[in-house]
């Protein structure tokens, strides 16, 4: 099964971060990336919740540790909600 | 300008806040204080006013710093020393602490919340700042149900409440504003413009994706006193005011009122009319035979738009292009200040290409939406309302009718004599406050150095020692145009300064500048002042006064300088009679006075 959350979370974080370069591992965590602030953070989860067509709760974000575990979550929101 | 549909959007706002300003621009200095996390709003205020093509220079309180900015003499916010302050105080803060106060204390929410935004405002208004309040979401706490309006101590009770006293205040003080944020909450829905999770994680009180709508509105609030706002609207007929082609269906199938989709078009034009009533202008563009399109006007019953409603009615088979142009040269305003109203996208297209400063919406498909649509685009702030907005049609209309009569005459001179005009200069006074702060903000094209000020800093001109002010009021044969000019000197050593110079584009080509001077000369020449010093301050509405100063005989003083010697003054002859009015009289009164004849043309 193909799947693009990758590639479309990587969109999101450049176009927030303003930062057509930027590339993102497992590990990538908000100290790895330049420009990603209290407002940034704010700004993805904003950003990620209406690309994906999910909802993120306080208590799932407050948990996230890297990126990677961030895509995991999208993921297994998505195949709950049954959005692509 | 982009399309509208830009407006509204996060990423597209972020990016334009970190773009660099256009020297050209107006520049407005606001300051924001709050008590929740406001950062990304004054991004998005930033990115909307570079949108607008407004410098926007802002200071943003660290957070929770709102008495401490104010009330300390030398607080940051003072030395800032910004035009306008926009203060947020949220529901949600008052909302959170509710639970742990008593019930007296609950109660009395609504009092302690007045007191302390007077307390602020007295404050903000003492050292000449514009106010903005925002007023106060309904945080729907449900506790009592609909029972919750018997309780007087409810949330939602005191919150309503409050939100009455602030608009009691707006009416009341001309320096006290309110952004109705309770107004957004009713046309997107709590659901869109809060986020539980964000306030309680970042304290942002609005979500992000409404926060757009919020800057827009606060943005455009700001540069309404900068002369940028809607002054005209330019309305199609057929499927537009009525449902149906006049042309075809003929008046008793054309849809209005009862009849089909009539209601929605009714509800249109009766909306219509009440920006009409606010003082923008509306003027008809139709393709029809000019008969067919005036019959409903005089003869339909349920039309609720009247001929005397529409400053000027252009109904014909030429391209909207040319009616527009000459409906601008009547009205005269940038095409920034008009916006096109009509169904067929084609025609819609058509006017955008041709003129890419003017707002055309898209309207929607179903005409049932026009009003809600429009309503939601913020395109009607302003930063006054005077008793004479409500005149402007009517002014208008006699300008189609000189207009229409100028083709009669082969010579300017002997039209200008026909048209018997009569000038009279009058002193700032109450009677006329309100319209000349009203024009020094929204004129932008004869105005030689765009200073803009609010009726309490032209009440303090009024009474300086220091400063000659003229309100010159102009009529003709036709009726009265009003307020026209504004003159502002200030006396600086040997020379008469002129601080302020502008003029209403309606009555260009008649004589009024050198009216002006004369008097201007015959002022100084009263107090003993031999020089007058004009500025021109270049912006990039207004070019065609670059040589004004060199047109009237003022010789080049270096940097934008001119200066006249009274002594070496000859009086311009003019075909305006000076009225002999006092500050109080009416215009009969006047003419019951007058006794000028106007002077022989050179």
């Amino acid at each position: 099964m193909s799947d693009n959350t990758w590639q479309d979370l990587t969109n999101i974080f450049r176009s927030t971060l303003d930062d057509e370069a930027l590339t993102l591992s497992e590990s990538t965590t908000a100290k790895d990336v330049s420009g990603w602030d209290s407002i940034t953070h704010v700004l993805l989860v904003v950003a990620v919740e209406k690309h994906f067509k999910i909802k993120l709760t306080a208590g799932e974000i407050q948990k996230l540790q890297n990126v990677g575990e961030l895509v995991a979550l999208i993921r297994a929101k998505k195949s709950v909600t049954g959005a692509k | 300008m982009e399309p509208l549909e830009l407006e509204l959007d996060v990423a597209a706002l972020v990016k334009l806040a970190k773009r660099p300003g256009d020297e050209k621009g107006p520049c407005i200095r606001a300051a924001v204080l709050a008590d929740t996390s406001t950062q990304l709003l004054t991004t998005m205020l930033r990115g909307y006013a570079r949108h607008l093509g407004c410098n926007l220079e802002l200071f943003e309180a660290e957070f929770d710093q709102i008495e401490f900015n104010v009330f300390d003499p030398e607080s940051p916010l003072h030395q800032f020393n910004p035009e306008a302050v926009i203060i947020y105080l949220s529901a949600e803060r008052i909302a959170h602490n509710y639970g742990s106060l008593s019930a007296p204390e609950r109660g009395s929410t609504c009092e302690n919340l007045v007191r302390r935004v007077a307390g602020l405002y007295e404050v903000l208004s003492s050292r000449g700042y514009q106010t903005i309040f925002f007023n106060l979401v309904s945080p729907a706490h449900g506790v009592f149900g609909n029972f919750g309006n018997k309780v007087a101590w409810s949330l939602e009770n005191q919150i309503r409440r409050f939100n009455v006293e602030l608009s009691r205040l707006a009416v009341e003080k001309s320096d006290f504003n309110v952004y109705d944020l309770a107004a957004l909450q009713a046309a997107i829905g709590s659901a869109t413009l809060f986020d539980p999770k964000l306030y309680y994680m970042s304290k942002f009180a609005i979500a992000p994706a409404a926060l757009p709508r919020v800057a827009r509105g606060l943005a455009k609030m700001l540069t309404a006193r900068k002369g940028s706002f809607i002054k005209c609207l330019i309305l199609d007929l057929d499927n537009t005011l009525w449902g149906g082609v006049i042309g075809d269906d003929g008046m008793d199938r054309i849809q209005i009122g009862e009849l089909g989709l009539g209601r929605a078009f009714s509800a249109f034009q009766s909306w219509l009319k009440l920006m009409k009533d606010r003082g923008i202008v509306l003027a008809v563009c139709s393709k029809n035979e000019e008969a067919n399109a005036r019959e409903p006007f005089l003869k339909h019953p349920e039309m609720v738009l009247r001929l005397e409603d529409i400053a000027v009615f252009v109904a014909n088979w030429n391209d909207k292009a040319s009616n527009i142009r000459f409906i601008k040269s009547i009205i005269d305003i940038d095409f920034g200040a008009m916006a096109f109203l009509d169904d067929n996208p084609v025609e819609r297209q058509l006017v955008r290409e041709s003129f890419p400063g003017m707002i055309v919406p898209e309207l929607p498909e179903d005409p049932s939406e026009y009003v809600t649509f429009l309503a939601g685009l913020d395109l009607f702030e302003t930063g006054s309302y005077t008793a004479q907005d409500a005149q402007r049609t009517v002014e208008y209309q006699a300008e189609v009718k000189r207009s229409n009569d100028r083709e009669k005459f082969v010579d300017l001179a002997d039209f200008l004599r026909s048209l018997k005009m009569r000038g009279a200069v009058k002193p700032f006074s109450p009677f006329n406050i309100p319209r000349v702060a009203q024009l020094t903000q929204r004129s932008n094209q004869f105005n030689l150095r765009t200073a803009r000020y609010t009726e309490k800093q032209i009440a303090e001109i009024a009474a300086s020692e220091s400063h000659v002010a003229m309100a010159i009021e102009l009529r003709d044969k036709y009726g009265d145009n009003g307020l026209i000019s504004v003159i502002i000197l200030e006396k600086q050593a040997e020379t008469l300064f002129l601080d302020t110079w502008l003029m209403s584009c309606r009555v260009l080509g008649r004589g009024v500048e050198q009216f002006v001077l004369n008097t201007i000369v015959k002022k100084a020449s009263e107090l003993g002042i031999n020089t007058i010093c004009g500025e021109y301050i270049s912006t990039a509405k207004n070019g065609m006064v670059k040589d004004h100063y060199q047109k009237l005989g003022f010789q080049p003083a270096g940097a934008n300088r001119w200066t006249l010697s009274v002594a070496d003054y000859r009086e311009y002859p003019v075909h305006i009679a000076l009225e002999a009015v006092t500050e109080n009289s009416s215009w009969q009164a006047a003419s019951r006075d007058a006794t000028t004849e106007p002077a022989p043309a050179a």
